[in-house]
C-alpha cells in the first residue's frame, strides 16, 4: 500500500468525525438548524401539519399534483405577515440601492424579510416572539461588540471592525439582521434603529 | 442562511448559492485547502474547483450535513493538485509530514499500482477510529485530515506538544495492527 492512498482512504472518514474535529473558528458554529424552535413554533408546525392532513379531504383536485411543503409562506404584504403572526414588524423599505424582495413567513411564528439590489441578496432581517437568536447566521465572526440605538442594545458580530450580524431582544421580540456585504458600525446601528 | 436553503438553491439552479456558500464556508474550505498546498493561490483554485464541483454535484446529492460535504471534496482537490504540482520535488511542507507519518503504517511500500478499494479502506479507518477515545480521534483527525501541524493540535487540545506526538505515534501503531488484522499488507 502507498502512504498516498491512506492518506486518501481518510478523505472519505465520517462526516462525525470530521465535524468533532473541527479546529475551532474554521467551521461556522454548528446550531440546531431549527434554533428558534419553540413551544409556539412547534405548534404552529402542528396546525400545519393537520392542515395540510386534512386538505387533501377538504380539496379534490382535477389532477394529481406533486408539491412540496415548505416550511415557510410567501407573503404578498407586511400585513398577511403580520396577521399570521400576530405582531407588527416595521422596518425600512428602501435603504441605499435595496429593496424590499421577499416577505416570508416561517412556521406561522417568524417573518423574514428580504432586501436585494440588483447584484442580488443584500441583507435579510427577522422577528419572532422570545429571546432566541433566530439569525440562523452560524458563522464564526471575529469580533462581537454592542452597539446602542437608542436605548436598543444590539449585538454585533462581523470581521475587520464591519458588521455582518445583528441580533437583539426586545419587549418579548427577537430581531436579527444579517447583511451579505458588512456594514460600518454606524450605518448597521442606523439601520437597526429603523426596525420595530 | 441556513445549509438546507443553501442546497435548495442549488437545487433551483441559483447561482447564489456559491455566493452562500463562499460566504458560510469560504473559510473553512480556504483553510482546509491551504493547510495541503500552503499557497494562497493553488488555495484559491481550489476553493473555486471546490465551488464548481458542488454545483456539479448538487443535485442530484443533497447532503445532510454541507460542510463535511464541502470539506471532503475541498480536501480531495487539494491533494490531487498538491500531488500534481510536487510530482518532481517535494518537502518541507504539513502534507510531506503526514505523508511521511502515514509511510509508517504502511511500512514498505509496494512499487507495483495496487487495485484498492479506496470505500472499504475508508470504512476500516472508520471502524478503527470508532475503536479510539474521543480524544484520541479529535487528534488523529486534526492530524491527517485536517494536516494541522502538532503544535497546533496542542493548543488547540491543551495539550503538550510531545503529549500530541505520543498520541499520533500510538495510534498509527494501533492503525497498522488494525489493518493487518483486517487482511491489508501493511
Amino acid at each position: 500500500m502507498k502512504k498516498e492512498t491512506i492518506l486518501k482512504a481518510v478523505n472519505d472518514i465520517s462526516d462525525d468525525f470530521i465535524a468533532e474535529a473541527a479546529p475551532s473558528g474554521w467551521m461556522p458554529k454548528e446550531k440546531p438548524a431549527f434554533g428558534w424552535l419553540n413551544g409556539k413554533v412547534l405548534a404552529g408546525i402542528l396546525a400545519a401539519v393537520l392542515m395540510i392532513a386534512i386538505l387533501p379531504v377538504l380539496m379534490r383536485p382535477r389532477r394529481p399534483d406533486i408539491q412540496t411543503v415548505t416550511p415557510y409562506h410567501v407573503c404578498e404584504t407586511i400585513r398577511e405577515a403580520e396577521d399570521i403572526t400576530g405582531f407588527t414588524f416595521a422596518y425600512p423599505e428602501t435603504y441605499k440601492d435595496w429593496k424590499v424582495s421577499q416577505i416570508s413567513v416561517y412556521t406561522g411564528s417568524m417573518i423574514e424579510v428580504i432586501y436585494a439590489d440588483a447584484d442580488g441578496e443584500t441583507a435579510r432581517i427577522r422577528k419572532a416572539e422570545g429571546n432566541d437568536d433566530i439569525s440562523g447566521d452560524y458563522n464564526a465572526y471575529a469580533q462581537e461588540t454592542i452597539l446602542h440605538a437608542g436605548a436598543r442594545e444590539i449585538t454585533a458580530r462581523g470581521d475587520d471592525d464591519s458588521v455582518s450580524l445583528m441580533t437583539w431582544s426586545e419587549n418579548g421580540y427577537s430581531c436579527s439582521v444579517s447583511f451579505s456585504e458588512p456594514l460600518s458600525s454606524e450605518d448597521a446601528a442606523a439601520f437597526a434603529a429603523e426596525i420595530q | 442562511m441556513e445549509d438546507f436553503e443553501i442546497v435548495e438553491l442549488y437545487w433551483n439552479r441559483d447561482e447564489n448559492a456559491i455566493t452562500q456558500t463562499d460566504r458560510k464556508y469560504g473559510k473553512y474550505c480556504r483553510k482546509i485547502a491551504y493547510s495541503i498546498l500552503f499557497n494562497h493561490e493553488d488555495t484559491e483554485e481550489c476553493v473555486n474547483d471546490t465551488w464548481l464541483q458542488t454545483w456539479n454535484t448538487i443535485p442530484p446529492q443533497r447532503p445532510e450535513r454541507l460542510s463535511t460535504y464541502l470539506g471532503k471534496i475541498c480536501r480531495n482537490i487539494a491533494i490531487n493538485l498538491y500531488e500534481k504540482l510536487t510530482a518532481e520535488k517535494r518537502g518541507g511542507t504539513e502534507t510531506d509530514a503526514c505523508l511521511d507519518e502515514m509511510a509508517e503504517v504502511v511500512g514498505k511500500e509496494s512499487d507495483v499500482e495496487e487495485h484498492l478499494d479506496l470505500s472499504l479502506l475508508t470504512d476500516t479507518i472508520n471502524a478503527f477510529l470508532k475503536t479510539c477515545e474521543k480524544q484520541t480521534r479529535i487528534i488523529f483527525v486534526q492530524r491527517y485530515w485536517y494536516m494541522i501541524p502538532v503544535k497546533d493540535i496542542a493548543r488547540e487540545n491543551h495539550l503538550s506538544e510531545s503529549n500530541v506526538k505520543m498520541t499520533l505515534l500510538r495510534t498509527r501503531e494501533k492503525l497498522r495492527t488494525y489493518l493487518q488484522e483486517e487482511g491489508y499488507s501493511v
